[in-house]
């Protein structure tokens, strides 16, 4: 009852909304019903995800786009939703994944349509970074258009920790120069690390962020693809830095999220914070603070490695609209939804060839470094290309190091894991 | 009981017995079946993916692999899934331990109240109305070692009392503890041959205490409402006469009330340890898997490796080892409860 008066309703808006814009409207706009199905459901998400949903809808009069989004979880609880749908082949137009491992999950399954010659027609692959399209990629097929790409590198500074203990980090940081600062910090009360890990993946970011600042973009390639051990002298020495690290962190490190680390960061009580740049938003909006003035920004390492951590949707191969699919996934690459929908969820877009003029400050320099720059995928946020289960095995690896300190027994189950992929 | 007096009018009832046992039949059969595909089938399902090879929900392959087992192997020497075990037995021990000895001296005490016995029995009961996300995410701030517990133990003056009689800083580390107390590991390895199998210390971790508080306290009204239920049921006459032969309140207590409250108790600690071993949620709020799998149970490494890992069949196989865990605890009580009915 209900979906035959919707549907009377819908034809009805869309002969209006036809009337009045037959003009401009393409003629191979889609229409139909589109179901695009994400774990965008707060604030900034939701908002970017409609940005890209309006779009979609004003080039496509006649579509009709269903948000099925399931909150929580980083994706885990939108995951079992999806998992069901799938086993019942009730595949929805569109849904959200992390590229690399749960993406290649999705490819084995031979749930996923071909977008290859889209990103020919399209010309994406000419201004998409090539490390990006290689993680969406599997037997030289790829399966997946990316929202946004955010760093999961950026260390983030507080200002006024720094004031007090007088200090002078940013831009490239290396552990000597960390070390004697956060040793200020420490004699003036200030707690040097802002951790929040009551989930383990920020301390497994942090981790991350030293490893790849001792081996390099071309270290930690070869560390995923098994080339080289994580008994590495360059990982044991992150390892080395990150016990060190770990005991200037606040004393409530274990009982705060990410967000309770930003919050400290912002007041001052702690000193840095190494975060994927969704901070920057809650640094803004609600943290109220000023880019430059409550807080400045560098890199472990080599300022020029950005470590990627991007959002994708990916077509279902035996979804209904097919054509409404296509037509959502051009929305999402269209240049002017790329800069609206990074404004809104504090992303770098994932064309080159767009204007980032009117971003941020720190986001029109991460957009930079990520066209230019060397370009790795997250092993903490799933983004390589190795199973899910190698990423669940490093961040139970973390959770296992944070309590023994023990690098050999890290080496081993990452290699394990690895060797198993 | 009541299943007791029907029995005894059946032979009244004889002549339309027969054909009200089809009729119940009958009525059974739908929920017999259903109760059948969505229980057991699903059960004899889950057991098929954790033997098979690569099962996954877009290409449900049941193939197995050359060993069929080595999913199981793999599981038991994981170190997290070891962590798992032995923290879900500490905890089920230790929640069992707190929350029926308090459930039991509360409802004694609420027993003996006068005129304000409703009001706090309804005090004890309000927790276990509060769903288990509420409940983890209001202890992990209490047990935040920068406010809540600790901030009471200074301002009471406790913790400057501890300072001034041992020299030391009393502030506790509660959730955010990496220590295990009691390690048995060591010994273990030296005295079982291939004990080195086991990579974990086999203690109490402190971090689990918290938990158990905030777990017992959420409970605490359940035990106490079993044990008041029990206490209301034994006849008055039994007290009198019991006074009358010259027996104190202790004595009337642990001769009279506790064998009489045997049963109640019995069923309350089967329905707490399946809780116990179930536990989730509360657990996922209010720590999560803690520092060195501290406090980690296999409820949150089935939900990790499924959603997180993909690994179904590592899941599905930590699931079966729950399964087997809790049959081994309320199988016994089933078939001695159905013994019972048939006795009387």
């Amino acid at each position: 009852m209900f979906k035959t008066k919707s549907k009377v309703v819908m034809a009805a808006v869309t002969a209006a909304a036809l009337a009045f814009t037959i003009g401009n409207v393409p003629a191979s706009a889609a229409s139909g019903d589109v179901e695009v199905f994400s774990w965008w459901t707060s604030g900034s998400e939701s908002a970017a995800l409609d940005s890209i949903i309006s779009a979609a809808k004003s080039a496509n009069p006649g579509m009709n786009v269903i948000n099925a989004a399931v909150a929580g979880g980083a994706g885990t609880n939108a995951q079992q939703v999806l998992a069901t749908r799938i086993a019942g082949g009730d595949l929805p137009e569109l849904w959200q994944t992390h590229p690399g491992g749960a993406l290649k999950g999705y490819v084995d399954q031979g749930v996923l349509a071909d977008m290859t010659s889209l990103y020919k027609s399209e010309g994406w692959t000419k201004v998409v970074p090539k490390e990006l399209v290689a993680s969406l990629t599997y037997s030289g097929k790829i399966y997946s258009v990316l929202t946004g790409v955010h760093r999961g590198n950026t260390v983030w500074i507080s200002a006024a920790a720094q004031k007090k203990a007088g200090t002078n980090l940013g831009g490239k940081l290396t552990w000597s120069a960390f070390k004697a600062a956060a040793l200020k910090m420490k004699a003036k009360g200030i707690a040097p690390l802002c951790l929040g890990d009551k989930d383990i993946w920020t301390a497994a970011q942090l981790l991350e962020g030293l490893i790849v600042a001792e081996e390099g973009a071309t270290g930690w390639n070869a560390l995923l693809s098994g080339k080289k051990s994580w008994a590495d002298a360059g990982v044991k020495t992150a390892i080395a830095h990150f016990n060190e690290a770990l005991t200037w962190a606040n004393a409530d490190h274990k009982a705060l999220d990410w967000t309770g680390a930003v919050a400290a960061l912002a007041k001052g009580t702690c000193g840095v914070n190494l975060m994927g740049d969704w901070a920057y938003g809650e640094l803004l909006v609600k943290q109220k603070a000023i880019d430059g003035k409550d807080f400045t920004y560098g890199v472990f390492g080599d300022p020029n490695v950005f470590v990627t951590v991007g959002d994708s949707f990916v077509i279902g191969k035996t979804a209904k609209n097919q054509a409404g699919a296509i037509a959502f996934a051009k929305a999402i690459m269209d240049p002017k939804v790329q800069i609206a929908f990074s404004k809104l969820k504090g992303s770098s877009p994932v064309r080159s060839d767009v204007n980032t003029k009117s971003l941020g400050k720190y986001q029109q320099a991460a957009a930079k470094t990520l066209a230019t720059g060397q370009r790795i995928p997250s092993l903490t946020h799933g983004q390589a290309n190795v199973a899910a289960a190698v990423s669940q095995a490093y961040s139970d690896a973390v959770t296992l190091l944070e309590a023994n300190k023990d690098a050999a027994k890290f080496a081993k189950a990452l290699n394990l894991a690895i060797a198993s992929n | 009981m009541s299943q007791v007096e029907i029995r005894s009018k059946k032979p009244v009832k004889s002549k339309n017995n027969r054909g009200g046992d089809t009729k119940a039949a009958l009525l059974l059969l739908p929920s017999f079946l259903l109760v059948c595909v969505f229980v057991y089938v699903f059960i004899a399902y889950t057991v098929g993916v954790s033997l098979a090879k690569n099962w996954m929900p877009g290409m449900p392959d049941m193939s197995q692999g050359k060993n069929p087992f080595g999913t199981y192997e793999a599981l038991f020497q994981n170190p997290r899934f070891q962590s798992d075990l032995r923290n879900s037995l500490i905890f089920t021990i230790l929640f069992l331990l707190a929350t029926v000895i308090a459930g039991f001296f509360i409802a004694l005490a609420v027993h003996n109240m006068g005129r304000s016995k409703g009001f706090f029995r309804s005090v004890f009961l309000l927790p276990y109305a509060l769903s288990f996300i509420v409940t983890g995410t209001v202890w992990r701030w209490l047990f935040n070692p920068d406010s809540g517990v600790n901030l009471f133990l200074k301002y009471s003056g406790v913790a400057d009392m501890y300072h001034n009689l041992t020299g030391q800083v009393l502030r506790p580390e509660w959730l955010t503890s990496a220590d295990t107390v009691g390690d048995v590991s060591v010994l273990l390895a030296k005295i079982i041959p291939g004990g080195d199998f086991i990579q974990i210390q086999l203690g109490i971790p402190l971090a689990l205490i918290p938990v158990v508080i905030a777990t017992s306290w959420q409970l605490l009204g359940f035990a106490m409402a079993m044990f008041l239920a029990g206490l209301v049921s034994i006849p008055d006459e039994l007290r009198e006469a019991s006074m009358m032969d010259g027996a104190t309140g202790p004595r009337y207590y642990r001769s009279i009330a506790l064998p009489m409250l045997a049963p109640v108790a019995i069923t309350t600690l089967v329905i707490l340890t399946h809780v116990a071993l179930k536990i989730f949620d509360l657990i996922y709020a209010m720590s999560g898997s803690g520092i060195g799998f501290s406090t980690d149970m296999p409820g949150i490494f089935v939900f990790e490796s499924m959603y997180k890992a993909l690994k179904y069949n590592t899941g599905a196989a930590a699931s079966i080892v729950m399964l087997v865990i809790v049959s081994i605890i309320v199988v016994p009580y089933l078939i001695r409860s159905n013994r019972e009915t048939k006795g009387h």
